[in-house]
């Protein structure tokens, strides 16, 4: 008879193993309040900070989650770093979770298992139920990716003379890109550049639908989804 | 010195731009012009901007001034 191993793995993170002893002892309100926490901070946290407001703005809620769990703690008479390691042992809980995909039956059996707290059990598997879908889409988008072209202008003209040389009909064309960081580019093309532009655009366009015929590919994101 | 550059290279050219991605008939003149000026750190810095034909004409009108005053001293 198999036995199902835990999302969590085999070997527990210790990150969660630290924490089992230390939530006994709280109380459900702070444990109530420190589960939002962390689920506060896993909608705003961004790998890529490309702008130094959103790395600000990060910055200022992760400053003041580690207020409140401060102050909560000393609310509660308990040692700020307890609270420090309910919190990190918390969002493992939930972002393996994400991570993996893990169905709402097999969450809530597999914390059952770590011996938490009832009440415990119930809140977080009240925000995986709830909030999951949020959070995984979030998780999807916050990907450390080159920067994306955002705008592409383009201009043909048709040079008549310039100070060199006079009564030349050649037509050139003007690219302007704009990526998602905020940087932008303006260069020429000649008439020659643009066709290789051209091939090579079309062939990457037809390696794409080839690798949509491969079927390999569509039964991983069926699996995937 | 302050750092007021020399002018070392001076281009132009005429073009006209027939079609871009926001209409495929635009027909519009312009000039482009372009500069490399030597700064007082002696670095070659270009520069290169575009003009339509009545910023060109407001343009052209500045320097012929320029050379009118230049004789008359």
């Amino acid at each position: 008879m198999a036995e199902r191993i835990s999302y969590l793995g085999y070997n527990i993170p210790p990150e969660v193993k630290n924490m089992i002893p230390v939530v006994q002892k709280f109380e459900q309100s702070f444990y109530r309040d420190i589960l939002s926490m962390v689920a506060l901070y896993m909608k705003t946290k961004k790998i890529t900070l490309n702008k130094k407001e959103e790395n600000d703005r990060l910055e200022q809620i992760t400053d003041s989650i580690h207020n409140k769990l401060t102050i909560s703690a000393n609310d509660n008479k308990v040692d700020p770093n307890l609270s420090s390691i309910v919190f990190t042992g918390l969002y493992y809980i939930l972002k393996i979770a994400i991570k993996k995909k893990v169905n709402n039956q097999t969450f809530l059996a597999d914390i059952t298992d770590l011996k938490l707290p009832q009440p415990l059990i119930t809140d977080l598997s009240n925000i995986y139920n709830n909030q999951g879908k949020d959070l995984a889409e979030k998780s999807n988008n916050d990907k450390i990716l080159f920067p994306k072209l955002e705008t592409f202008k383009w201009r043909v003209d048709v040079i008549i003379s310039s100070s060199f040389t006079s009564r030349v009909l050649i037509p050139v064309i003007l690219m302007e890109m704009a990526d998602n960081n905020g940087k932008t580019r303006v260069f020429e093309v000649s008439v020659d550049t643009f066709h290789k532009l051209r091939y090579n655009v079309a062939k990457v366009l037809k390696d794409l639908e080839d690798l949509e015929q491969n079927q390999i590919i569509s039964k991983l994101e069926n699996k995937l989804n | 010195v302050f750092n007021i550059g020399k002018l070392v290279d001076f281009q132009w050219k005429l073009g006209v731009a027939s079609a871009s991605n926001h209409s495929s008939q635009l027909n519009t003149p312009f000039i482009t012009v372009f500069i490399k000026v030597l700064d007082s750190n002696s670095k070659v810095t270009a520069h290169s901007f575009e003009l339509t034909i009545s910023e060109f004409k407001n343009f052209a009108q500045q320097f012929k001034d320029m050379s009118q005053l230049i004789e008359s001293l």
